[in-house]
């Protein structure tokens, strides 16, 4: 299982990525494929029919609609 | 503030497939939160306590647990069967006369459900309390989805944190987390949705409901002007989230970027935010703001052009393209209230000449500043600085300039040091004839610079110099140290017939903008 980390002054953001830490058990993810959203226990997201499986390519396409800088996915 | 409605909190319809159900099952519901349906929207069945969740059950093939032998059962069992294809008014009729027969707690979670679904939610309420009465611990549950809908989230609360107590499961903290965001206790309101996945990893709607309480979050930053802290809360929403809110906080984060002087960034936010929500005007106006702030005026008009046409009334809109469709800058509203009408006319040629050359505008950033404002532009760039940089200063008049100085050090709150700065300022101008600045002149001009290339920067000079009637230019340049090293600054001079400058165009270096000097009306 992994955890997203969380760092400066956002100890509530910490805890809120903590929530969704919560097992590796749970693979059905037709909702997040149907809907779009990020995994955080198996690190994966589903966004416009994409799938990712870097958090900054996700974060990339979902807010700026763009290609990661650092990967170009 | 926007419409956002929590997922335990909605008016759903129940969907029951096959029919009837199996006492005590939780049934899958249709919810209307952002348009998606929802995972496992409320409602219990009564007669029984919540089952451990197992994704993958199916449907008893025989899913009647009442045994129909005495009346008041075979009554109940006909109001289930009727409620199940919808003619709610039989299942009452039927759950009255088994409740007339024997009054038994799950008989009334079943009643108040038929009425709630028929919209009469204060009687269903009753019938939940009396369920409480039997002992019916999902009578609890059902009450606070209730009063949850009816907005009275306070009960609500109290109801969820009953049903929890009485060992219900992640619906319940789903309910209580979503009850908390609603009254705004939005820290507490991540623990509840929180502890509902850690019951059911797949509780969409609590994962949705965590998304909704980061836009919150958002939201609060955002109305504080904590740009950089409401930025990090929509960007969680929306990575949760990525389609939902309708594209509000696309649209929000974009603003934040667009606040922090990010506007680049801030563009493609809600150019995204306006591609996944082509109907959204306010995406569609502010990414009008956006392009028209990086000089891109005829994107501007096209996007403010669709906000209007997605929302005629609105008055902003129509301002908005109004404004566009007659010029080919923009301007800061407090850039607007400092240059002077004809120069502004001036300005607004220099604009149209150089959006017919290169395609493109420009944004006015800033004008003359009087004392006041010259104090504050200064206090916000010596507070970041170091005590070197700031004895360094960078200013002609060195005396003048520590003289601010020795005011900007002379303590107390941020106001007094302004207040005590804004007088230095106006006892040099009023008694000394000294102006500190450029900018507390009528006759100085900013234009965003970021984003130009030096062709376009070149144009700029041409422009300017071709509008005016054909001046003289000439180029110099000068190093300057900054933060990240020297950097060259260049200026631009621009001379009439009578070998004198009458505008001066720097490209300045700390921070980048490009100043527009017009010395007919700076130099005495």
């Amino acid at each position: 299982m992994k955890c997203r980390k969380f760092s400066g002054p956002f100890a509530l953001l910490a805890l809120l990525g903590a929530s969704a830490c919560v097992s590796t058990t749970v693979h059905d993810h037709d909702y997040l494929v149907q809907n779009g959203g990020w995994c955080d226990a198996c690190d994966h997201g589903w966004c416009d029919g994409r799938e990712f499986d870097r958090l900054c390519c996700y974060e990339a396409w979902v807010i700026e609609g763009s290609p990661c800088p650092e990967h170009g996915e | 503030m926007k419409d956002l409605v929590a997922c335990g909190s909605l008016a759903f319809a129940l969907v029951l497939s096959p029919l009837g159900s199996t006492s005590g099952q939780e049934i899958q519901g249709v919810c209307t939160c952002h348009g998606v349906p929802a995972d496992s929207c409320p409602y219990v069945i009564g007669g029984g306590s919540e089952p451990p969740y197992d994704p993958y059950e199916e449907y008893d093939s025989e899913p009647y647990a009442y045994d129909p032998g005495p009346e008041a059962r075979q009554h109940a069992q006909w109001g289930k069967e009727y409620a199940a294809v919808g003619r709610y008014e039989d299942a009452l009729s039927e759950y009255r006369q088994s409740l007339a027969l024997q009054p038994q707690g799950y008989v009334y979670v079943d009643l108040g459900n038929a009425l709630d679904v028929l919209g009469r939610s204060e009687e269903a309420l009753e019938c939940y309390r009396q369920a409480m009465g039997f002992g019916q611990t999902e009578a609890w549950y059902n009450a606070g989805v209730v009063l949850d809908r009816l907005g009275r989230d306070a009960e609500a609360l109290d109801h969820y944190r009953e049903a929890i107590r009485l060992g219900y499961g992640a619906n319940a903290w789903w309910g209580l987390g979503s009850s908390l965001q609603d009254l705004g206790r939005l820290e507490e309101a991540i623990e509840g949705l929180r502890q509902a996945l850690v019951l059911r990893p797949d509780c969409w709607g609590a994962y949705r409901g965590l998304a909704n309480v980061c836009s919150d979050l958002g939201d609060r930053c955002f109305e504080s002007g904590d740009w950089a802290a409401a930025e990090t809360w929509y960007r969680e929403s929306i990575l949760r989230d990525p389609t939902g809110h309708g594209g509000f906080d696309h649209s929000r984060l974009g603003l934040a970027y667009l606040k922090e002087d990010d506007i680049e960034r801030g563009a493609r936010v809600l150019a995204r935010g306006a591609r996944s929500n082509p109907s959204n005007s306010t995406l569609a106006n502010n990414l009008g703001l956006a392009l028209g702030q990086m000089g891109e005026i005829s994107r501007a008009r096209e996007e403010f052009a669709r906000a209007q046409s997605l929302e005629p009334e609105n008055t902003t809109y129509q301002a908005n393209a109004a404004w566009v469709a007659n010029h080919a800058y923009f301007i800061a509203p407090e850039a607007f209230q400092s240059i002077a009408p004809d120069l502004l006319t001036r300005v607004a040629g220099y604009a149209q000449a150089l959006e017919k050359a290169t395609g493109k505008g420009f944004f006015v950033t800033s004008g003359r500043r009087d004392e006041r404002g010259q104090a504050k532009a200064m206090y916000d760039v010596m507070k970041e600085k170091s005590a070197e940089e700031l004895r360094k200063g960078g200013y002609t008049n060195v005396e003048a300039y520590e003289e601010v100085l020795a005011a900007f050090r002379s303590g107390g709150t941020e106001e007094e040091a302004v207040q005590a700065m804004t007088r230095v300022l106006e006892d040099q101008k009023e008694r000394r004839g000294i102006f500190l600045s450029k900018h507390m002149k009528d006759g100085a001009v900013d234009i965003r610079s970021k984003g130009m290339s030096p062709e376009q920067k070149d144009s700029l000079v041409k422009t300017v110099a071709q509008t005016e009637g054909d001046l003289r230019v000439t180029r110099r340049e000068r190093t300057v140290q900054t933060k990240s090293g020297p950097k060259t600054e260049t200026t631009w001079d621009m001379i009439d017939a009578e070998g004198r400058v009458v505008i001066q165009i720097i490209d300045e270096v700390s921070p980048p903008h490009i100043h527009l000097e017009f010395q007919e009306r700076t130099q005495p």
